[in-house]
């Protein structure tokens, strides 16, 4: 029997070529259904929290394939206080690339961006971003604000964005070293955004509010610190990917009542949760392809009690001390004390340091087609887990690009490393 | 010392005594690397790593993603060896250069404490006039004269002199390394405070004509702005993704010829960089044979032969150009044993013996290997040729031959406007579909009939020959049928070959050649993606044949 999201998604792909505005309108319905659903009518099948946070994703979701106009494009890493403090719809592309891939429509965006001259090699999700706003299904927002934190895509694609819908582009230069200078420097960035975002949006930023929302992030921080805590100790029935909601709340809703809702609720899920018994847990380094049914059949903890993906180093990268008195050092201290930053030892080190505080038994290596700072460490990573007695898996594979999928051989390694880890009861 | 990079301080670490060398040989082989580092990560980054391994000291900058981790690599491989890391800044502000500064400030006195010599700024000085120096030079070299510019990405030396070997030009490195545009340095560099001296210097590295990695790099035009530029050969690197993004803007804005190639710092590319330079080399020569246009009334007899992978083709014309005999043989082991029956035969068709023809034209791969030509030609431009002949409405020609496929972009003469070729993959080739045919137990002429016979619309993702084979297996694995395999496997070509199209700027007419044009369910799948109809004509594989031998009778008439 055909998939139903796969028929749904070919059904999509008909209309984009002669009726995208059809194509923009039917999907961002969609999301704000799957909001709606999630909001209204939680499954029991997933946790309260992670329901919470679904139906605020996919209303998020909606609103930028429905209107973008008002937005500030921004990257995964970018911090997103100022724009929350000014009321402005941060919108991340590469966050609703994860979405497209999961409803089956994206192979246009990601052909029209080889189109546009993408190189093979380019990361298939800023592809799929320049896809989206080449088809005009992606609107044209106020202005463009990133990072060179983590990748050097983010210098090709958000460049080339600009340059398409001639507004105002402001790229914060993240060092490569990760001390008090490199603090400064990047928080001295922020300050001179402030302006820029307040011409290009016509809001002025209160300060005080700025504080706030901080103040916020401290306490969402501290709640996802805390659930983290608890863990390794307890049995999560659920499926593979749902970390990717941690991902948002620490990065690009961190400071949004939201986000701290979330990792509240987060801590009252675990701390009712029962103890972990047989399933082998499993940390997750970098995306996790959330498309990919096989994969998501494999690591998923609710049926099998075989294994559970007890974090992702995408979620807990940053959980540095944060003043709210200091704002812009703050969220500077975020991108340049990530574990994403500077040399790759810091994120092995990061990695090592939440495997033992999670009695992790395995760690996977997840190297996103294009992803040359996770390819680049993945050997010697790997080397190092396994001489701390940590079996490790480097998986080549894809977020949001079927064809770098790999298919069963991916499936075959997964397995194989999950019979490994069990070999070792 | 290695380093890597046109921003790193070499003449502060040459005041010191040191040598500063960039390794810039290709390597024979690039999979020892494999053990360190992912194969993924950008070629020329794999290559330092691997020359990396026999030298005393190591600086690399904060360039890129792949060079940061090589860092990281190196020091996990070898710890005890001197390795410097440079924090280079992405932005050339003022706030930037002071970072910047600090950062080299901060690499002097690494090298004063471990040297134990102190920074002796007079060698400084002289160091930074002579780079200052030669890049006034390099200027000077250009001017008043008319040059071809090898931009983007680096190249090694091996690719710079096989340029070099076959332009008809003068041809000057501007890729990232090439363009070191240092000022002098300031006149009263000996009296001011040292601080303030490094900041100045900084300031001069970051305001270089900037590399793609900066934020900044509108100043980059001034690459495409001398008078004397004719040509440009645009190098983009493997796993490398910032030069492809800069290709894409330039190739619509300048009007002298342009060439992208894709190189892995292997000497392995060679062969077939060869035939795409050497295409080029005849595209910024064109007139010299637009003016041979012209027809004799005394009937000769020309041949063409395109020695292909997988077949050699023979064409015999007459003065009118009209098509007198061909011949079809399988490419055995030797190229030139095979051009040689496949001639005997066309001309056998004649009553002919190989003599007896006035001149032969050798193309593709084989070309330089077969005794018996008077000339050669690449395949690019007699593909051009042959099918301008065969169709001149046609301005796109897609070619998918056994080991390549190549899109060409025709002017209404029929000179080569652009064209562009996959490269060292199977993917979207014919050896690709053959591979698919031998997985399903079929040969290519039952293939291409039964390619329209489909019910169920398959899509097979991948045109990579190993992943699409393990979903083929899958397929079979789940009965689906033969022929709605095939037509999976033809949208997947079908797919590779419009992006291809699209990137060579095509329009139509389009045209298709090569041996598979004959398989009309790939033809159709191309009519589909193209939104518009594809000429295949009466004999495909013979164009590249076709158009050598039209070169071999004006060779005659020159």
């Amino acid at each position: 029997m055909p998939n139903p999201i796969d028929s749904f998604g070919r059904f999509l792909m008909k209309q984009l070529p002669n009726h995208p505005e059809r194509f923009r309108k039917i999907l961002a319905t969609t999301y704000r259904l799957l909001g709606f659903q999630a909001g209204h009518l939680p499954s029991k099948k997933h946790m309260p929290a992670r329901e919470y946070l679904q139906a605020a994703t996919a209303r998020w979701m909606a609103g930028m394939v429905g209107d973008a106009s008002e937005s500030a494009v921004v990257n995964i890493f970018m911090p997103c206080e100022i724009f929350h403090a000014m009321d402005i719809p941060a919108a991340a592309p590469e966050a609703l690339a994860t979405y497209v891939v999961c409803t089956s429509c994206e192979t246009p965006f990601i052909e029209k961006a080889g189109e546009l001259g993408a190189p093979p090699s380019f990361c298939s999700y800023h592809k799929l971003l320049m896809g989206l706003a080449e088809t005009g299904i992606y609107k044209k927002p106020r202005l463009i604000a990133n990072t060179t934190l983590a990748c050097d895509a983010n210098q090709l694609s958000f460049r080339y964005l600009a340059e398409k819908w001639q507004v105002p582009h402001v790229i914060i230069d993240v060092p490569y070293a990760t001390d008090e200078a490199a603090v400064h420097y990047v928080a001295d960035q922020l300050r001179d955004m402030v302006p820029v975002v307040e011409e290009a949006c016509g809001k002025k930023l209160d300060e005080e509010r700025l504080r706030a929302t901080i103040a916020c992030g401290v306490r969402t921080q501290d709640y996802y610190n805390r659930y983290l805590d608890k863990r390794g100790s307890i049995h999560l029935p659920e499926a593979m990917t749902p970390e990717l909601l941690s991902v948002l709340a620490n990065h690009l809703f961190l400071g949004k009542p939201e986000a701290e809702t979330y990792c509240r609720m987060l801590l009252e899920d675990a701390a009712s949760a029962l103890a972990i018994t047989t399933e082998k847990k499993i940390l997750w380094m970098h995306v996790l392809p959330n498309w990919q049914t096989s994969m998501c059949e494999i690591f998923q903890g609710a049926d099998n009690h075989r294994v559970e993906v007890v974090g992702c180093d995408l979620a807990y990268d940053a959980l540095v001390k944060m003043d709210p008195e200091k704002p812009y050092e703050s969220m500077a201290r975020r991108i340049v004390e990530s574990s994403y930053n500077g040399p790759g030892l810091r994120r092995i080190e990061k990695t090592l340091e939440m495997a033992r505080r999670m009695e992790a038994d395995g760690i996977l290596i997840f190297c996103q087609w294009g992803c040359k700072q996770t390819q680049g460490i993945a050997l010697t990573a790997q080397k190092i887990f396994e001489e701390n007695g940590l079996p490790a898996l480097v998986l080549d594979g894809d977020g949001c690009d079927r064809t770098n999928g790999g298919g069963g051989q991916i499936v075959t390694r997964a397995q194989a490393f999950l019979e490994q880890l069990e070999g070792r009861r | 010392m290695y380093y890597i990079c046109k921003y790193s301080p070499i003449e502060l670490i040459r005041a010191f005594g040191t040598d500063m060398v960039v390794p810039n040989e290709e390597a024979t082989d690039l999979a020892p690397a494999d053990t360190l580092i992912h194969n993924n990560i950008c070629s020329h980054a794999r290559q330092f790593l691997m020359a990396s391994g026999d030298t005393e000291g190591v600086l690399v900058t904060s360039c890129c993603d792949s060079l940061r981790r090589v860092y990281d690599t190196l020091e996990n491989e070898s710890p005890k060896r001197p390795l410097y890391m440079l924090d280079l800044p992405h932005s050339d502000a003022s706030c930037a250069v002071k970072a910047y500064a600090r950062a080299i400030i901060a690499l002097k006195n690494r090298f004063e404490n471990e040297s134990s010599r102190p920074f002796d700024r007079e060698a400084f000085i002289a160091q930074w006039k002579r780079s200052a120096f030669e890049w006034r030079m390099k200027e000077k070299s250009l001017v008043g004269r008319e040059y071809v510019a090898v931009m983007g990405a680096r190249g090694g030396e091996g690719l710079h002199k096989s340029i070099w070997k076959r332009m008809p030009l003068p041809v000057t490195d501007l890729t990232c390394l090439g363009c070191r545009d240092l000022p002098e340095p300031p006149t009263d560099a000996m009296e001011m405070p040292e601080e303030e001296l490094l900041t100045i210097y900084a300031e001069a590295l970051l305001h270089q004509i900037p590399c793609m990695r900066m934020t900044a790099i509108g100043n980059r035009r001034k690459l495409l702005e001398r008078p004397g530029l004719r040509g440009i050969i645009y190098n983009t690197i493997r796993f490398c993704d910032y030069y492809e993004f800069e290709y894409v803007a330039i190739r619509k804005e300048v009007t002298v010829p342009i060439l992208k190639i894709e190189t892995d710092y292997t000497a392995q590319t060679q062969g077939q960089l060869g035939t795409r330079l050497e295409a080029f080399a005849e595209q910024l020569a064109t007139k010299a044979y637009q003016k041979m246009e012209k027809t004799k009334a005394m009937s000769h007899l020309y041949a063409g032969i395109d020695s292909g992978s997988t077949t050699t083709n023979v064409a015999i014309i007459d003065d009118n150009n009209e098509l007198k005999a061909f011949s079809i043989v399988r490419t055995g082991a030797k190229s030139a044993a095979s051009a040689e029956a496949a001639l005997t035969e066309a001309a056998g068709q004649l009553g002919l013996r190989v003599e007896d023809l006035d001149h032969i034209c050798a193309t593709g791969y084989g070309r330089s290997y077969i005794a018996c030509a008077h000339s050669m030609k690449t395949e690019i431009t007699c593909h051009a040729r042959g099918a301008h002949a065969m169709n001149p409405a046609a301005r796109t020609i897609i070619d998918i031959g056994g080991q390549d496929s190549k899109v060409i972009g025709l002017t209404p003469e029929g000179s080569v406007e652009n064209f562009v070729m996959n490269d060292k993959c199977a993917a979207g080739t014919g050896r690709f579909l053959e591979m698919m045919a031998r997985t399903l137990e079929l040969d290519m002429a039952e293939m291409d009939r039964i390619a329209l016979q489909w019910q169920k619309d398959v899509t097979i993702s991948s045109t990579c020959t190993v992943f699409a084979e393990s979903e083929v297996i899958g397929l079979i694995a789940e009965n689906t049928e033969t022929a709605d395999i095939i037509h999976g496997l033809n949208k997947a070509v079908a797919a590779r070959t419009v992006s291809l199209a699209k990137r060579v700027g095509g329009s139509g007419p389009y045209m298709m050649t090569g041996g598979v044009a004959r398989n009309p369910g790939l033809v159709a799948e191309l009519e589909k993606k193209l939104e518009q109809p594809v000429f295949v004509p009466e004999h495909p594989d013979l164009a590249g044949a076709l158009g050598a031998a039209m070169f071999a009778r004006e060779a005659c008439e020159a």
